[in-house]
């Protein structure tokens, strides 16, 4: 059985590669050896293989929490533990040599955390959650109202927190990164072909109502810590304020993108490798020069991809 | 009147799902599309709202091209968009005559609570109260009736006679002749990409028996063998 499912996973694998396409293909594949040598370089130290297998088990744990298929398996493989487990295992052969190589003995149980999270049986709650919050989003803003529910006790603590903080040069900054992070996850899955038409606009209206919600709601949400931020910070008035700038230029890239590579009720594999190349721009500034052309080139795209669906709205 | 001419429908080019399909479908009247499995149902629907583009072929409504702007299109499958209310939803669709609260006594949804947590019969209800709320002139639902209890089905039966008689033009499928029979002025059989055959009131009986006898008849002889 096991191996039955690890060959359909690895059919799963080959087919998403085939999806992402040959350009992407070679990005991730350095991007994994990337990863690859920077685990194997840090894995030498005894301290930093704690901080390693931390993460590693963490991540599982995400990966085990969110997993859809936890029903399918239960109900059909007595030994549904045994299939996951195995998943796993295979999963952390990288980890596993790497700290065999360093001889990290200590990181190298800790991997028994393995039995504990495939023993883990959490189900995602639906969040019901209706605030006041949601009923000011206007109705268009479908993904504002979602997205604020969803990450609501994320949003509301940071805010309140840097608003109390805003006296530390570092609070405010580090705040409308983490808030830029959490709003661009807004925008991952595309919406039914009914919820786009729902509009009764035309493509380039459609995006420009996009654009202009976005940056409204983003700047109600930032603008007053920033000007919190100035109040104390006065000589540095300039780096929440680029901050601003550079996440509204990322934001609207990322619009861009989702409709550039629309397709009904997915997240679309295309748009999230570019949004989070996109998302370097946030990181590392010289990138954004590439951002602000994308969003051009991809505005175009995003008005013929959509011309399809709202062509009799125009 | 719809005026569907010459209509051919291919996912590529050696396979054509709707093949040089010819039906004329009068207004202010409730139309069922029939067929088996694959018939190719949800295509023609979908090409009728324009979600897919035909490969040759007209579909006029009123002697113009027709236009999503006076169609309203009930899925087979409905999706949503996660972690949103069902009212979030509904207001999403433009009518402030529709009293959302007054016909969901109809349905009894927790509009308040999110989608996700809604039951098949419940996603279609609130899906089907989209539809209405769009209040257009041409109602397209496919499938309807899937997934619902029996006194929503009885319910939407008399909703759509009474959007009827307030000259809307529906179109309906439906994999249950009877939901059909019960309800329709016209019923068209969808078989292999064409329109087999068209009848009125007056010849369902004889539809419902020429179909049932058709699928026995090809049948009968594998079943004797198995069972």
């Amino acid at each position: 059985m096991v191996r039955a499912l690890l060959k359909i996973r690895l059919k799963q694998i080959y087919r998403g590669i085939i999806g992402i396409g040959l350009f992407r293909f070679i990005f991730l594949v350095g991007l994994i050896g990337f990863l690859g040598f920077a685990l194997y370089i840090k894995s030498s130290d005894k301290a930093t293989s704690q901080y390693i297998i931390a993460g590693f088990l963490l991540l599982i744990m995400f990966v085990h929490f969110k997993r859809g298929d936890k029903l399918f398996l239960k109900s059909h493989f007595s030994n549904y533990k045994t299939l996951m487990l195995a998943e796993y295992i295979i999963l952390s052969i990288p980890v596993l040599c790497c700290f065999l190589i360093h001889k990290q003995w200590v990181a190298i149980s800790q991997l028994t955390g393995l039995l504990i999270i495939i023993n883990i049986d959490l189900k995602a709650r639906n969040s019901n959650l209706n605030t006041k919050l949601q009923e000011l989003i206007p109705d268009d803003a479908f993904e504002w109202k979602a997205g604020i529910r969803k990450q609501f006790f994320i949003i509301v603590p940071i805010w309140i927190i840097t608003a109390l903080t805003s006296f530390f040069i570092g609070s405010v900054p580090i705040a409308i990164f983490i808030l830029g992070i959490i709003i661009l996850s807004f925008f991952e899955r595309c919406e039914p072909s009914q919820i786009l038409t729902s509009f009764e606009l035309g493509a380039t209206k459609l995006l420009w109502l996009k654009i202009k919600r976005l940056l409204q709601l983003f700047s109600i949400i930032v603008i007053p810590l920033i000007v919190l931020f100035i109040i104390f910070n006065i000589d540095k008035w300039y780096i929440p304020v680029a901050e601003y700038f550079i996440f509204c230029s990322l934001l609207v890239y990322t619009i861009m993108t989702k409709y550039a590579f629309y397709e009904p009720n997915i997240k679309s594999p295309a748009a999230q490798i570019y949004v989070a190349l996109g998302a370097l721009g946030g990181i590392i500034p010289v990138f954004l020069p590439v951002v602000w052309l994308m969003t051009i080139l991809f505005y175009s795209k995003s008005v013929n991809k959509l011309n399809f669906f709202l062509n009799d709205y125009n | 009147m719809i005026i569907i001419k010459n209509l051919t429908i291919s996912y590529n080019k050696y396979q054509r799902v709707i093949d040089n399909l010819n039906l004329s479908l009068d207004e202010n009247l409730i139309h069922g599309i029939v067929g088996l499995n694959g018939a190719g149902k949800t295509t023609l629907l979908n090409t009728l709202y324009g979600l897919k583009k035909p490969v040759a072929g007209t579909i006029q409504f009123d002697n113009k091209e027709i236009n999503k702007n006076s169609v309203a299109y009930l899925v087979t499958e409905n999706f949503f968009y996660s972690s949103i209310t069902g009212k979030e939803y509904l207001s999403l669709f433009k009518n402030n005559e529709f009293d959302i609260d007054r016909w969901n006594k109809l349905f009894n949804l927790p509009l308040n609570k999110i989608i996700d947590g809604y039951s098949t019969g419940m996603k279609k209800k609130l899906a089907l109260l989209g539809v209405l709320k769009q209040d257009k002139p041409l109602m397209i639902l496919d499938e309807p009736f899937n997934g619902l209890d029996i006194e929503t089905c009885r319910i939407i039966r008399m909703i759509l006679l009474r959007l009827k008689e307030r000259n809307k033009t529906i179109i309906v499928t439906s994999h249950i002749i009877e939901t059909l029979t019960n309800l329709c002025d016209f019923i068209h059989y969808l078989e292999a990409g064409k329109i087999k055959f068209s009848r009125d009131k007056s010849g369902f009986l004889e539809f419902e028996r020429e179909v049932f006898d058709k699928i026995e008849n090809e049948n009968i002889e594998l079943i004797n063998e198995l069972i």
